[in-house]
């Protein structure tokens, strides 16, 4: 009788517990925004002690790593990424020919590219979860730095500010499965299609583009500022890897490089860039 | 606030603490270890399915706070190892389960992975699938056979004397 009593009450507390879950979790699917702020909160409130922390760990990780000055060539090797990434990244851009650039700007009124005021912030976090793809800035909503804004650095396009608090902010990486960037591509950068991110780690695809497409090993793909104005144009996306026929259906697959150096990403630069800006 | 509740919280937050601070550090490949799915383990163990799926849904919620993915789903997988282990508990298996518990935190937390994704799409996010789950098992399963000790060996402290008393069986005898 007892042990009846106990498993009804067992059940009925995990059936609760499973409904409470998934109506928190459709809540929140539906736009809520108390996750958020209380996200938000918890973020800022752990972001001094999980940093402190982590300063005061580091000296035995580097000393476990064997070099006493560890810790500082780290820093500084990747102040020298994030230097040699704008190098690259205006290498990229420059190797289309200036008069088609100022062609493909003057054709969509993105003239503001180039001059979109930026926040440097430091990575604080790399991949807080092993389903997604995303990176925690040291720089919130106090810096200038708003969700949806572009995020660049080591070559190229980074992702998105996805979620902000008052002094962090995540990022979802171009690799993150729900990462979708519309891209331009071709000699006259007209061309489009969309580069999906395929997981943490992956390389990007876009998918199902018609027989014929001008796109070789080595193409060069920019943001196109289409998709709403998501992304400024211009903004070098990644590099063609390989492309493959789909059998049976007429199209390509196509697998990209991101241009951006996602596996080292100490330093990163926000554009404070927002859409319809 | 009693000093089990007390106790619970230091526990509770000092393996939070671990994880954003070292674990999550510790990246083997794009991977890292994930200790949260040890703590409904260590509670279905130790108190029976219904105090391992409250247990379990309290601390998904808190990890929940800290990680990008979906709110709350953390929480509901969580719950659930906690009610299935603390379930497999009360039919007689915590007493002798001791050696066996790297064994059962190593398939818990492979279900637990694969379960994340899968309940993921129930609520309309399938984006989760194309993590490289082969990857995260292996890394995930392994390193919390190895912590799954230990944080079954704290949760216990934790719970002293009294332990956590919801389930039908006896204190366990590891």
């Amino acid at each position: 009788m007892a042990r009846a009593r106990h498993s009804r009450r067992t059940t009925f507390t995990v059936v609760a517990l499973v409904l409470a879950s998934l109506t928190i979790l459709t809540v929140n699917a539906r736009g809520g925004s108390s996750a958020s702020g209380i996200r938000g909160f918890f973020q800022d409130v752990t972001h001094p002690f999980v940093a402190g922390a982590r300063t005061v760990l580091r000296p035995i990780g580097n000393f476990m790593a064997g070099s006493v000055n560890y810790g500082q060539l780290r820093d500084e090797n990747a102040r020298l990424r994030y230097s040699l990434g704008k190098l690259q990244q205006q290498a990229a851009i420059n190797s289309i020919s200036s008069a088609q650039l100022t062609q493909v700007l003057a054709l969509e009124h993105l003239s503001f590219v180039g001059s979109t005021p930026t926040v440097m912030a430091r990575t604080i976090d790399i991949g807080r979860s092993n389903f997604t793809a995303t990176i925690m800035l040291d720089k919130g909503r106090s810096s200038g730095v708003l969700v949806g804004m572009p995020v660049v650095g080591s070559g190229g396009l980074v992702g998105s500010v996805v979620a902000t608090s008052a002094h962090s902010a995540t990022v979802r990486l171009l690799t993150d499965a729900s990462s979708a960037v519309s891209v331009a591509f071709g000699t006259m950068t007209t061309d489009q299609a969309i580069a999906h991110g395929e997981g943490p780690g992956a390389a990007l695809t876009l998918l199902y583009l018609p027989t014929g497409t001008p796109i070789t090993k080595g193409s060069l793909l920019l943001t196109s500022g289409l998709q709403g104005g998501v992304y400024p144009s211009g903004i070098p996306v990644g590099t063609v890897m390989s492309s493959s026929s789909v059998a049976g259906a007429g199209g390509v697959d196509v697998i990209v490089q991101p241009a951006a150096d996602l596996s080292n990403l100490g330093f990163v630069d926000v554009l404070q860039w927002t859409a319809g800006s | 606030m009693s000093a089990r509740s007390l106790r619970v919280a230091l526990v509770v937050g000092s393996l939070l603490a671990l994880q954003l601070i070292l674990l999550n550090e510790l990246s083997i490949g794009t991977v890292h270890p994930d200790l949260v799915w040890t703590l409904p383990l260590a509670a279905g163990l130790l108190g029976g399915a219904r105090f391992g799926a409250l247990f379990g849904f309290g601390v998904g919620l808190l990890f929940d706070l800290a990680l990008p993915t979906p709110f709350g789903l953390t929480a509901l997988v969580c719950c659930l190892v906690g009610a299935v282990i603390g379930k497999f508990a009360e039919r007689g298996m915590d007493a002798e389960v001791g050696p066996m518990i790297p064994v059962f935190a190593a398939l818990s937390s492979a279900a637990a992975v694969l379960a994340f994704p899968v309940l993921a799409i129930v609520i309309g996010n399938s984006d989760l699938v194309k993590a490289p789950l082969l990857a995260i098992i292996e890394v995930v399963a392994f390193t919390n056979a190895l912590l799954a000790v230990p944080v079954v060996g704290m949760l216990r402290w934790a719970g002293g004397r009294e332990g956590f008393g919801t389930s039908l069986k006896a204190q366990p005898a590891w």
